[in-house]
């Protein structure tokens, strides 16, 4: 046990936790007296350990949950799964030290592919609900971790099955069980780096697999197959090599233990502390020239090159691995200048010999100039989180302890001052401004009624595609906005999921909305849109990159920006597809088409999907287009 | 050496031959110490039989009044100093005989120039005021102040020895003309102030004015989300002038500036240190170190004198400290402005530990507003002076001429003669004839007063009647100046006119009230500058690099220390002895930071005890003297010698020769080796030694003391091998007086309080007459150090004695 790596050791107590609860059941509440909290198998008497910054969380600390992947979000380092059996959506969001496992190394989430089957590691966040991911691992890590692989003792290719034993080599126990995978016409075959077929599957075979989430009463489907042991060595090689160079092209992450003078000792993150030294330490020696940047909890840097500060490197030493997220070294520097986001807690990123200076993908920045310049708001630094002393009232980001904005007669209420829900809209009230919409998720019916005060939000006025100066913001004020146009309530037409700003009444209840909008109109204002990466009309199901429109770089090339985002878009046959004025049909969906949408809410066994689809970039001007004659031709 | 010998000889022909009677100064000594010395070495080249360079030295001319016959033995002496003389092929001169040949020379020389200063052989002599001296006179004539040091003020004057109001070196130039007619248009339209009453505005700048589009764009929202008011400037320390705005002022006068702000002071370290700059006028308008906690700012004040104009105004934290670049250092440039130290950009340099511990002295300013002018009654009080028959007066031409009169003689500090008066006058009747208003008119003809040389200049003697002794005009004059650099306030002025200020008892009572004045502080302050020649501190400004810690804070520190070291022995009436040696100095926090001397607190100057263990006491350990006589990277023992000698001792050292190499660095290979190692090649060479045998054991007892006077016990150098080498601060005087450090000269320095008493005696009343004391003026200076001997040699004392003494009384 102490040889393998802690992720194993993980991934062995999950197996262990799985056991003991079943054991639970039937026994007196157990105590285990090695943990100071609730643990998966014990301690339901003592609370489920509460994060802190600056601390990593000790191993066994979490909730754990199997779901599918079905939304993720790149830059801000979040995303959505739905829970095996339920279907139920929960949200994750990963703390700067959480890590994703995925073919036995690390991984990003953009490596993920949507619909693959993980087991989450969730420790509670303040309001006490699982969200905060210590570190997610597919099937293939929690088998090639332990050192289980399957053997194929059947190949049923009309059933779509294949029987498998389960085995472990190492510890010499060829039998632990059969079971039954099942395979479709969208699983894949791998054999060394080739795509094989179902047929290139035989007989004798040790295999490794993934597979997707399980709801109601069926089982996960296999995604992906990897055939041979040698095949199961190379892909996590070639995981791991894709993960270091994401990782070293934007500096390993680590948050500050200590600074004092000018000395800051850092610990490092990693979802694999076992290669971690010979993956990102080569060259690392006391006395060399290193970069250090600030960033954010969601790891994102500042500007690489303007913001970085020299630094020498005067210690690195080991220490323990018991606990998610850390690489099990911890580095001490110098520093030219001691810089405020060189604090215990904060995160750092670091680059060592590889150092270039080098601008960080579009939309990753937190601050940029030029062409760097963040366009899109919510990509850009989000003020409310990361300063929030300098709001004196509660926001979405922080300040939990501070009452909500309270309206004020005849005055805009300022931006981040909102309280935001999404809910499909039920009913309106054009001439009284109000109307009514359920709530996402808990399906709760709120009444509103719009404020004469309106909302500021914010637009970017020039357009990244055709200027390399600054992003320039300017603040608008609406009340409701359909189709990226200023709109009346009856506009959006009901049964469409909007975004509402809401405010307290008197009572406290939050039924005051100075903006509604619907995600188009989000989307469009962001400088945001889908593009298809993969459709599949037998699960009515699209695969759709998020992202930004191609910008200029300094020498006026047009740059098509990385996806900042990945996400299942849901068909139904009530939605309506548009393509220029027309309507299309889901057959005429391309992978690469341009896409924006409006959706339905999402409710326990009524997951979101689309309303309508407008497809392509003209189809988008267009359509905002003929919202705003409409809008001229209403008022006169 | 042949051409040495023939371009001295060409030199000396062109005096003439011809030996004459001396005419000036005292020449004893020249046939036994000069004759026997040329005999001896120059007369077999430079005599009757031969005349190398057509040179006979044994019938050189001692006519020390001509000018040009100075230039020759002063060649005389730079050519015996330097060596090229005797040649290298004949015998060499004793070390004693040199310096005594050399003190010769340079004791005629220098009474020579004395002489030049002297007034006896004028009528009159003028004695042009400095600019310092002008603005008090204009400030005590007119109620305004005119900033002398901006550009449009005037210039810088010239000093001799370190005195800047000596009658024969302030001389006047075209440019001065011009300064000056300006200045008295400018201070004549403020004072009087003829056109309406100017209305007093107030301006106020926010932070967002002061960082401008930078955090203005964010005013709205800030305004929205209730936190405006909580906006505030960072200003990090050594950023130079980040932070500027403009303000434009209409009507020149005083303002009133306020300065709303914290200054947060680092555990153990510096408060920073508001400074507000304006580089048009080249002029610190506020400077002072600032401490209060961030929820607790403070509000300073102050009021300046500003001329009408847009007037690009610095906000500066002056402290030093990291230079990170301009985006590191304040909140700007971010999506947001500064309203707190839990608020700041990340990236942007650190202000507190983990633990809220200030790390950097920051200051954090919530506003400066600037009121004015400021008009403290109206009409002004100078109108009303002036204009002194009021509104129902008869605006007619013998108003007028009462008017012109009484201005004229304060300004001029004495009674006008018909003739000056109606001069005066006409201009005001041609001004009439213009048109202009009887104001204006009159303002025409005060003009002209202040343009006269009757007002530019103190003026002494007296063109009919020839005599050496002052007037009791001239005395109230000569008083005013010397105690208060200003002119002669109503009291001297009345007695003066009753003809009974040089009567010794009015005398000695004016001169007590005049010492208890306020203004008296110009006194010692001014005297304590020029005597010790204080202009000199930072004209060499010690390295960056190898003193950073030395700013423009200390270097005003240092000199507020040795300024306010000598007014406290004025005040207090001290003896002259603690000028020399004291267990007491006069600190401020920077300084007292400096000389590792803790419990100080503030800008303000306090009187502090010394232990021993502080290695101060007196001025030479002081550190303006000590910075002053270094050059910026190292100290230099020889001027600290030659210092001593021209300040204290009161023996100038004749000027050094011309081309002497710099000392240089040792080789990088080489050990390591003291200054003073260096120093004794001088002992060496016969023709050094002359001189520094006198010279350098004085700055050597110093070696303590590093470049910017900080005490150390071994001379850091950075090129050479192996460890720093110790210092050796022991020496013994030319006489054969021997000294381990500095307070063993400063010792033997005190057992001759006799010669400072005297020294210091010559300085001041060379400071008082605006000349040098010369030969005839020996025994009355005597006198007044007698005087003040009787009386434990205090300094306020002497100084009084110096008043009222005959000599004062002298032309």
């Amino acid at each position: 046990m102490c040889k393998i790596s802690h992720r194993v050791s993980i991934g062995v107590c999950a197996l262990v936790f799985g056991l003991a609860s079943l054991h639970a059941q039937e026994a007196a509440p157990k105590v285990d007296l090695k943990y100071p909290f609730r643990v998966g198998w014990a301690n339901e008497h003592l609370p489920w350990y509460q994060c802190k910054t600056g601390e990593f969380p000790p191993h066994h600390s979490d909730k754990r949950i199997g779901g599918e992947l079905v939304q993720a979000d790149f830059v801000h380092r979040k995303g959505q799964f739905r829970v095996n059996k339920t279907g139920e959506l929960m949200d994750f969001t990963m703390p700067p030290y959480g890590t994703v496992n995925y073919l036995n190394t690390e991984a990003d989430l953009r490596d993920i592919p949507l619909g693959t089957f993980f087991l989450f590691f969730l420790n509670q966040d303040p309001d006490g609900e699982f969200t905060r991911l210590a570190t997610m691992q597919d099937q293939f890590t929690m088998d090639a971790g332990h050192g289980f692989s399957y053997r194929i003792e059947e190949v049923k290719v009309s059933e779509g099955k294949l029987v498998l034993r389960k085995q472990s080599p190492k510890k010499n126990q060829p039998d632990l069980g059969q079971s039954e995978l099942e395979v479709s016409a969208q699983t894949r075959y791998w054999k060394g780096e080739q795509q094989v077929e179902l047929n290139d599957v035989a007989v004798g075979d040790v295999v490794l697999f993934n597979k997707t989430g399980a709801f109601g009463d069926g089982r996960g489907r296999c995604t992906d197959l990897w055939i041979g042991e040698e095949t199961h060595q190379k892909v996590s090689e070639i995981q791991r090599a894709k993960h270091a160079e994401f990782v070293k092209f934007r500096g390993r992450p680590g948050w500050v233990d200590k600074a004092d003078g000018n000395e800051v000792t850092v610990s490092l993150f990693s979802g694999e502390a076992s290669a971690y030294e010979r993956t990102y330490l080569e060259g690392f020696k006391v006395g060399m020239d290193m970069r250090v940047i600030v960033a954010n909890d969601e790891l994102r840097t500042w500007h690489v090159g303007r913001h970085n500060e020299r630094a020498k490197l005067k210690e690195l030493k080991k220490t323990a691995v018991s606990a998610y997220g850390t690489s099990g070294f911890q580095m001490t520097f110098t520093v030219d200048n001691m810089l405020e986001g060189f604090r215990k807690g904060r995160v750092v990123r670091l680059f060592g010999s590889e150092w270039k200076g080098d601008s960080q993908p579009y939309g990753e920045s937190l601050s940029g100039y030029g062409f760097d310049g963040m366009r899109t708001p919510e990509l850009d630094e989000n003020v409310a989180k990361e300063y929030p002393t300098q709001f004196p009232f509660r926001t979405e980001y922080g300040n939990r302890d501070l009452p909500w904005y309270q309206l004020k007669a005849g005055v805009v209420p300022p931006l981040f001052s909102e309280h935001v829900a999404f809910g499909e809209l039920l009913e309106v009230d054009s001439l009284n401004g109000s109307g009514k919409f359920q709530m996402d998720r808990t399906g709760q019916v709120v009444s509103f009624e719009l404020t004469r005060e309106k909302a500021r939000y914010k637009v970017c006025v020039n357009k990244p595609s055709t200027h390399a100066a600054p992003a320039y913001f300017e603040e608008r004020i609406a009340s409701v906005r359909y189709l990226n146009t200023e709109a009346s309530l009856s506009d959006i037409p009901i049964g469409t999921r909007c975004r509402f700003h809401l405010y307290q009444d008197e009572t406290g209840a939050f039924t005051r909305a100075s903006l509604v909008s619907d995600e188009f109109s989000y989307m469009a204002n962001s400088f945001l849109s889908y593009k298809i990466e993969s459709i599949d009309l037998t699960q009515n199901r699209l695969t759709v990159t998020r992202g930004i429109p191609e910008v200029r770089d300094y020498n006026g090339d047009l740059q098509q920006p990385l996806p900042v985002g990945r996400t299942f878009l849901s068909l139904k046959d009530q939605t309506r597809l548009w393509k220029g004025e027309q309507p299309a049909k889901a057959a005429d969906l391309s992978v690469g088409d341009m896409l924006f949408v409006n959706l339905s809410g999402e409710y326990p066994g009524h997951p979101s999907t689309c309303t309508e689809i407008w497809i392509g970039k003209e189809t988008h001007a267009q359509i905002t287009e003929v919202q705003i004659k409409k809008n001229k031709t209403a008022k006169h | 050496m042949k051409r040495v010998s023939l371009m001295l000889g060409a030199v000396l022909s062109l005096a003439g031959t011809a030996l004459a009677e001396k005419s000036g100064g005292d020449t004893a000594g020249y046939a036994q110490i000069v004759k026997p010395f040329f005999e001896e070495h120059c007369v077999s080249c430079h005599g009757e039989k031969k005349k190398k360079g057509d040179l006979r030295v044994d019938t050189l001319s001692m006519n020390f009044d001509s000018p040009g016959i100075l230039g020759h033995w002063k060649e005389i002496m730079d050519r015996i100093n330097s060596g090229d003389m005797p040649p290298e092929d004949e015998k060499r001169p004793k070390a004693g005989d040199l310096s005594k040949v050399t003190d010769w020379i340079t004791a005629q020389l220098t009474e020579a120039e004395i002489a030049l200063q002297s007034s006896a052989s004028e009528r009159v002599s003028f004695r042009r005021l400095s600019r310092e001296e002008y603005a008090n006179t204009v400030r005590d004539l007119l109620g305004v102040t005119f900033d002398v040091m901006d550009p449009s003020g005037l210039p810088d004057d010239p000093d001799w020895h370190g005195f800047q109001r000596i009658g024969s070196v302030l001389t006047i130039s075209p440019s001065h003309v011009e300064k000056y007619l300006s200045a008295a248009e400018t201070v004549l339209s403020e004072a009087l102030c003829l056109d309406k009453r100017p209305a007093t505005e107030l301006v106020k700048w926010g932070p967002f004015d002061i960082r401008h589009e930078a955090w203005s764009k964010f005013q709205k929202e800030y305004e929205a989300r209730g936190i405006a008011d909580k906006v505030r400037v960072d200003v990090m320390p050594n950023n130079g002038a980040l932070d500027s705005h403009d303000l434009v002022i209409k009507t020149a006068g005083d303002y009133l500036v306020k300065v709303k702000l914290s200054g947060l002071r680092p555990v153990g370290g510096r408060a920073p240190r508001l400074r507000l700059y304006v580089p048009s006028l080249g002029r610190i308008l506020f400077d002072q170190d600032i401490e209060a906690p961030e929820n607790s700012p403070l509000t300073v004040e102050v009021r300046v004198h500003l001329p009408a104009g847009r007037h690009r105004v610095q906000t500066m934290n002056v402290t030093p400290g990291p230079h990170p670049d301009s985006a590191r250092a304040r909140s700007t440039g971010a999506p947001r402005a500064f309203t707190g130290l839990n608020a700041r950009v990340p990236w942007q340099m650190k202000l507190t530990d983990d633990y809220g511990n200030v790390i950097e002295p920051v200051l954090l300013v919530d506003s400066i507003e600037w009121s004015g002018p400021v008009i403290d009654g109206w009409p002004t009080a100078a109108y009303q002076r002036i204009f002194f028959g009021g509104d129902k007066v008869v605006k007619d031409l013998s108003y007028a001429r009462e008017i012109i009169s009484r201005f004229a003689e304060r300004a001029w500090r004495r009674p006008l003669q018909a003739e000056e008066l109606n001069r005066l006058v006409q201009v005001f009747e041609q001004a009439q004839k213009l048109d202009d208003n009887f104001e204006v008119s009159v303002r025409a003809s005060l003009l002209t007063a202040m343009c006269s040389k009757d007002f530019l200049y103190l003026q002494e003697g007296n063109v009919t009647t020839p005599t050496q002794n002052l007037t009791d005009w001239e005395l109230a004059s000569r008083l005013s100046y010397f105690f208060w650099s200003s002119m002669p306030d109503q009291q001297l002025i009345s007695l003066a006119r009753e003809g009974r200020l040089h009567e010794p008892g009015t005398l000695r009572a004016e001169v007590r009230r005049m010492t208890r004045d306020p203004k008296a502080a110009t006194f010692a302050e001014s005297f304590s500058r020029e005597w010790l020649q204080l202009k000199r501190v930072g004209m060499f400004a010690p390295d960056g690099k190898l003193y950073p810690e030395y700013d423009d804070n200390l270097e005003k520190s240092m000199i507020k220390e040795t300024t306010g070291y000598v007014q406290e022995v004025f005040e207090k009436n001290l003896s002259l002895r603690e000028f020399l040696q004291s267990d007491w100095t006069m600190l401020n926090e920077r300084l007292a930071k400096h000389y590792e001397i803790p419990g100080v607190k503030g800008d303000r100057l306090h009187r502090v005890s010394l232990s021993p263990e502080a290695h101060r006491g007196g001025i030479l350990t002081q550190g303006a003297i000590l910075s002053m006589t270094s050059d910026g990277t190292r100290h230099r023992p020889v001027h600290r010698g030659v210092w001593l000698l021209e300040s204290i001792i009161g023996r100038p050292a004749p000027p050094p020769p011309a081309n002497v190499p710099p000392i240089e660095p040792p080789p990088t290979s080489a050990p390591k080796t003291t200054l003073r190692a260096k120093l004794e090649a001088h002992k060496q060479d016969v023709n050094c030694a002359a001189c520094h045998l006198k010279i350098d054991p004085l700055g050597i007892a110093f070696e303590n003391y590093d470049a910017i006077g900080r005490w150390r016990t071994e001379e850091v150098q950075n090129a050479g091998v192996g460890e720093n080498p110790k210092l050796d601060p022991s020496g013994e005087l030319n006489d054969g007086r021997k000294f381990a450090d500095a307070d063993g000269l400063k010792k033997i320095l005190v057992s001759d309080l006799d010669k400072f008493t005297s020294a210091c005696t010559e300085k001041l009343a060379t400071y008082a007459m605006r000349r040098a004391p010369n030969f005839g003026d020996r025994f009355e200076l005597k006198a007044i150090a007698e005087g003040a001997k009787a009386s434990g040699y205090s300094f306020q004392t002497l100084v009084e004695e110096l008043a009222c003494s005959p000599l004062f009384q002298k032309r």
